[in-house]
């Protein structure tokens, strides 16, 4: 998988994990990892600057809690967030169909 | 040195990290709370020992270089910060230049001296006289440099209550670069005052009240900065004691050949320093001192010929000497420090020794032996300026930095508070 691409549509894999709900961010990777069935290997200390940045963005929102006496930062996604989601969605839908199509891959 | 191989990525990853104090503590607790969490997944995984498991939590992390690059803020952020970093510095600069020229003018029993016709170019003569500045000429001056400062203030109040109610933190700017860019940046308008108020004199601007002082105060605003910031700069290369103290503690086995790389770059800043404070001196006294070793006017500028090489050079090889090793140190992350003592009783010494030799080079020329233009003669007596000015620097901040570490010991902490740790606790 091409890391570059990869990075250009992190935003909307972080976005889309976290709409399933509040999550720290080992659980956030973890999840991208098994829903990608590995497929979406980044190292993962990388992913954290791109919550980070969606979180100065307004599209998510974090706080820190404590688990087994550590700090934890668990990030939920906003109201913004959720339509930011669904506009990526619907393009990425639109991009994957007209690619599909010019591929032959539709039938 | 703990052993744990999470705690050294995460001491390895600190030293890496170029954010705020407050933002490097958040991204520390959020890396450990990840690395922690898959160690016990892979420990519960697999048949790993605890350390194997570290190194596998490690190594999904990522590289620390991969890491700190991802979390590099961008041009924007850093512009931001270095501007709003160096904003009080021109608001200070505008309104010593106020200050300083009222002064001057006040000396003067509020008279100003002003060139009574404007003189063509060519000619080296102007007819002066003492005015009492009008009103006019005045708020031309003085006034329009006193809004500008209270302009810069009330804006960087609000750039500052922006900044805070946005949440933005500012950027850590690179141990010394603010001083150090700061130093050259000054006297780099110092210079173009100095060229200006010479013109000034010599009829070539038309004659406003008010207008010299103006522009000597600005040049004498923009040395007393320029000196304060080469002494922030020469203060600060010794280096935060306690990140000192951190950085000895993460390496592991400090060998010769580091002790050895240190002590290099060490001297290379020193030498650095020493020749940037001649230029900057130099600069500021150099037409001063040439006119005392020949008969030339105070205001030529003594750097001609071989003069203007050495000068340049002094500046040149002083920026890349001082700027050189905190690159190289930033790069290499892991370093030793230098016993204290040694550094300062070494530093002193050398600074004593180019004084004593700079003292019977300038002597032998004064006696006509040496033959030495006047702008190098007047260099070399900037440079023992510089180097009994780098030499009170130095024992001032070895004092300050002594005292700090007894404190530190009397409260009980050990030599030095472990940041790591406190860093960590504060966060969030």
């Amino acid at each position: 998988m091409n890391k570059e691409r990869l990075k250009g549509n992190l935003d909307l894999l972080l976005l889309s994990v976290l709409s399933a709900g509040p999550a720290h961010g080992y659980a956030v990777i973890s999840a991208l990892r098994a829903r990608s069935d590995g497929t979406f290997d980044l190292p993962e200390g990388t992913v954290y600057p791109a919550l980070h940045r969606l979180e100065g963005s307004g599209l998510l929102s974090s706080s820190w809690a404590e688990a087994d006496g550590r700090k934890r930062r668990v990030y939920a996604l906003t109201g913004k967030g959720e339509t930011a989601l669904a506009a990526q969605r619907s393009e990425w839908k639109r991009f994957a169909g007209g690619i599909a199509a010019v591929l032959g891959w539709q039938a | 040195m703990s052993g744990d191989p999470i705690d050294e990525y995460l001491a390895a990853l600190r030293a890496g990290l170029r954010t705020p104090p407050a933002r490097t503590a958040e991204i520390l607790a959020e890396a450990e709370d990840h690395l922690r969490e898959s160690a016990a997944a892979a420990l519960r995984a697999g048949h790993l020992s605890e350390a194997a498991a570290q190194r596998a939590a490690i190594e999904a992390f990522g590289p620390v270089k991969a890491v700190t690059r991802a979390h590099r803020p961008s041009v924007a952020a850093f512009a931001a910060a270095a501007a709003l970093r160096g904003w009080p510095l021109l608001a200070a600069y505008v309104l010593l230049t106020a200050v300083l020229g009222a002064l001057l003018l006040g000396l003067n029993s509020d008279r100003s001296i002003v060139p009574a016709q404007t003189v063509p170019n060519g000619r080296n003569a102007a007819v002066w006289e003492l005015v009492r500045p009008s009103a006019a000429d005045l708020a031309a001056t003085f006034g329009v440099f006193v809004l500008v400062g209270v302009v810069l203030i009330v804006g960087l109040l609000v750039a500052r209550r922006c900044t805070r109610r946005s949440g933005l933190a500012l950027l850590r700017l690179p141990h010394g670069l603010l001083p150090l860019t700061a130093a050259i940046a000054l006297l780099v308008v110092e210079t173009a005052w100095y060229q200006a108020l010479r013109r000034y004199e010599l009829g070539r601007f038309p004659g406003v009240g008010g207008t010299r002082e103006l522009f000597a105060g600005s040049q004498d605003a923009a040395l007393l900065l320029e000196l304060g910031c080469a002494v922030w700069f020469l203060t600060g290369m010794i280096g935060d004691p306690v990140e000192a103290e951190a950085r000895r503690r993460r390496a592991s086995r400090p060998v010769v050949t580091a002790y050895a790389v240190e002590a290099g770059l060490a001297a290379c800043q020193l030498l650095g320093g020493y020749l940037l404070l001649t230029a900057l001196l130099g600069g500021q006294f150099g037409p001063l001192l040439g006119s005392l070793t020949a008969t030339r006017s105070a205001s030529d500028w003594p750097y001609t010929g071989p003069g203007v090489v050495v000068f340049y050079g002094c500046a040149a090889a002083g920026v890349l000497l001082v700027a050189g090793p905190l690159v190289a140190r930033q790069r290499r992350q892991l370093s030793v420090r230098l016993p204290r003592a040694l550094s300062l009783l070494v530093a002193v010494l050398a600074l004593v020794a180019l004084g004593f030799g700079e003292y019977l080079f300038f002597a032998g020329d004064v006696m006509g032996s040496l033959h030495a233009s006047n702008g190098i003669a007047a260099l070399v007596l900037c440079s023992q300026w510089a180097a009994v000015l780098m030499g009170v620097a130095w024992v001032l901040r070895t004092l300050a930095s002594l005292v700090q570490w007894a404190r530190a010991g009397r409260r009980g902490t050990g030599k030095t508070a472990p940041p790591e740790s406190a860093s960590l606790a504060s966060a969030g």
